[in-house]
């Protein structure tokens, strides 16, 4: 009796492969951010006009990580100058963007400081059920300069964010949201404590500007 | 007869099943109880004790970089020497009439050869110890089911974790006198970093009233960081 060669059945479709390869490969998540501050802080402005400063790096800003096989892009740059563009008049009687760092021309010598952010950190972790909580952390570096040139203050403020997730087809929507809530937690901890840093107290006293401070409603 | 048979085959069928039900959720509760982390407290140090110890005008300051496995084990949950992170208790104690502000985000290490890092988040040291193998053998095991609940009892451990380092943090305080602060910062060298085993903290500390800068250097031996590969990835 002839014996016919072993041969191993394919199990897998080519259907079957084109899923596990696209699942293989994974996504790309562009995260939306809202960038808000909520709810409104009263906050004692400093009544002098400052300049602020975006750098073309913190513009255009992304954080870009990889979890769970798939690509989470945080654009996190145009979400912090809208940000700061609330933030900021709230704490300086009058704002001015600049096109660059200080010093500045002539036509900007009324501007008491320029005022520049910088994102130093970012950090976040999603979790492994959508229901889990999706949290992330941003620390900003701020730096204020004299019209000259000559950094007066450089500080860090730190924001963390926690939001727990839900089910359904969102994959962005979470981490933005806890994204969401660190830059405005930041944004909070930078209007509250802008008076509480001691080489801001030193210039505010030289500008002879009130003590700034939160007052809680 | 054929009838017995059939019974007791049923009978018999019905017992693996069982025996497999019982193996498979042990193994799954094995899983799950792999992926759970127990917050745990820290030894308060004592003033003076400290491996290492400096007193600078009004602050005395104190440093205790836990490199050891068991205390990492102990205190964290987890080996933080291999994933690059170095945890410092960093110990702080008023010892003037006025009041002090402390932010660890003042404060730096420098390495022998002169470079410097600020301190990491408790978001980005814990996401250091976050695992995904217990998730992804159960998922193979058990299918859908087993990722659902080792997935749960990871994300389970993962928050009870993050919450856990974030309140052994040192937080930004203000130190009246004789007051006295402790906690620790993290230190996540970056991508490229050579081994040291010799470095410095630097503390800086803000007289609250005068508004001057009290800065102690703090030489810390026995770190013992092994350093890490070159690589571009955020």
């Amino acid at each position: 009796m002839a014996s016919r060669p072993f041969r191993m059945a394919w199990p897998f479709g080519p259907l079957t492969l084109l899923v596990v390869a696209i699942l293989l490969v994974g996504c790309t998540h562009t995260i939306p951010l809202k960038a808000t501050i909520e709810p409104p802080l009263d906050v004692t402005q400093v009544p002098v006009a400052v300049g602020v400063y975006y750098s073309p790096g913190f513009r255009a800003y992304e954080h870009a990580g990889s979890r769970g096989g798939d690509r989470w892009v945080f654009p996190l740059g145009p979400a912090s100058m809208t940000l700061f563009d609330q933030a900021f008049p709230r704490v300086f009687a009058s704002t001015q963007p600049v096109q660059s760092r200080p010093p500045l021309p002539t036509g900007d010598a009324e501007l008491a400081a320029v005022i520049e952010p910088k994102i130093e950190t970012f950090d976040f972790g999603l979790p492994f059920l959508k229901t889990g909580t999706y949290t992330t952390e941003i620390t900003y570096r701020f730096t204020l300069y004299s019209p000259r040139g000559d950094p007066i203050a450089s500080w860090l403020v730190k924001g963390v964010g926690a939001k727990p997730g839900e089910g359904g087809f969102e994959f962005a929507r979470w981490p933005g949201e806890a994204a969401d809530l660190a830059m405005r937690d930041a944004a909070t901890k930078f209007l509250t404590g802008f008076g509480e840093v001691p080489e801001v107290q030193r210039w505010l006293r030289q500008v002879k500007a009130p003590r700034v401070g939160w007052v809680p409603r | 007869m054929g009838a017995s048979v059939t019974v007791r085959t049923f009978q018999e069928g019905v017992r693996a099943m069982q025996r497999t039900l019982a193996l498979g959720l042990t193994v799954l509760v094995a899983c799950a109880s792999c992926a759970s982390y127990t917050p745990t407290s820290v030894p308060i140090p004592q003033a003076g004790a400290m491996p290492a110890w400096r007193t600078e005008g009004a602050v005395a300051v104190g440093a205790d970089p836990y490199t050891q496995l068991e205390r990492q084990e102990a205190v964290f949950g987890g080996d933080l020497n291999k994933e690059g992170v170095i945890p410092i208790q960093v110990f702080l104690q008023n010892q003037g009439d006025r009041r002090l502000l402390v932010r660890p985000s003042d404060m730096v290490l420098v390495l022998p050869d002169g470079s410097q890092m600020n301190p990491a988040g408790a978001t980005a040291t814990a996401a250091k110890l976050e695992s995904s193998g217990g998730v992804i053998a159960s998922t193979i095991a058990f299918g859908i089911v087993g990722y659902l609940v080792a997935g749960s009892a990871a994300d389970k451990a993962r928050a009870a974790r993050l919450e856990d380092y974030r309140r052994k943090e040192l937080q930004d305080t203000k130190l009246e006198k004789n007051a006295s602060i402790h906690g620790f910062v993290y230190f996540i060298p970056p991508p490229g970093t050579p081994a040291f085993t010799e470095s410095t903290l630097v503390v800086r500390c803000v007289d609250s009233e005068e508004l001057t800068s009290l800065v102690v250097h703090l030489p810390l031996r026995g770190v013992e960081f092994k350093g890490t590969p070159a690589k571009a990835e955020q």
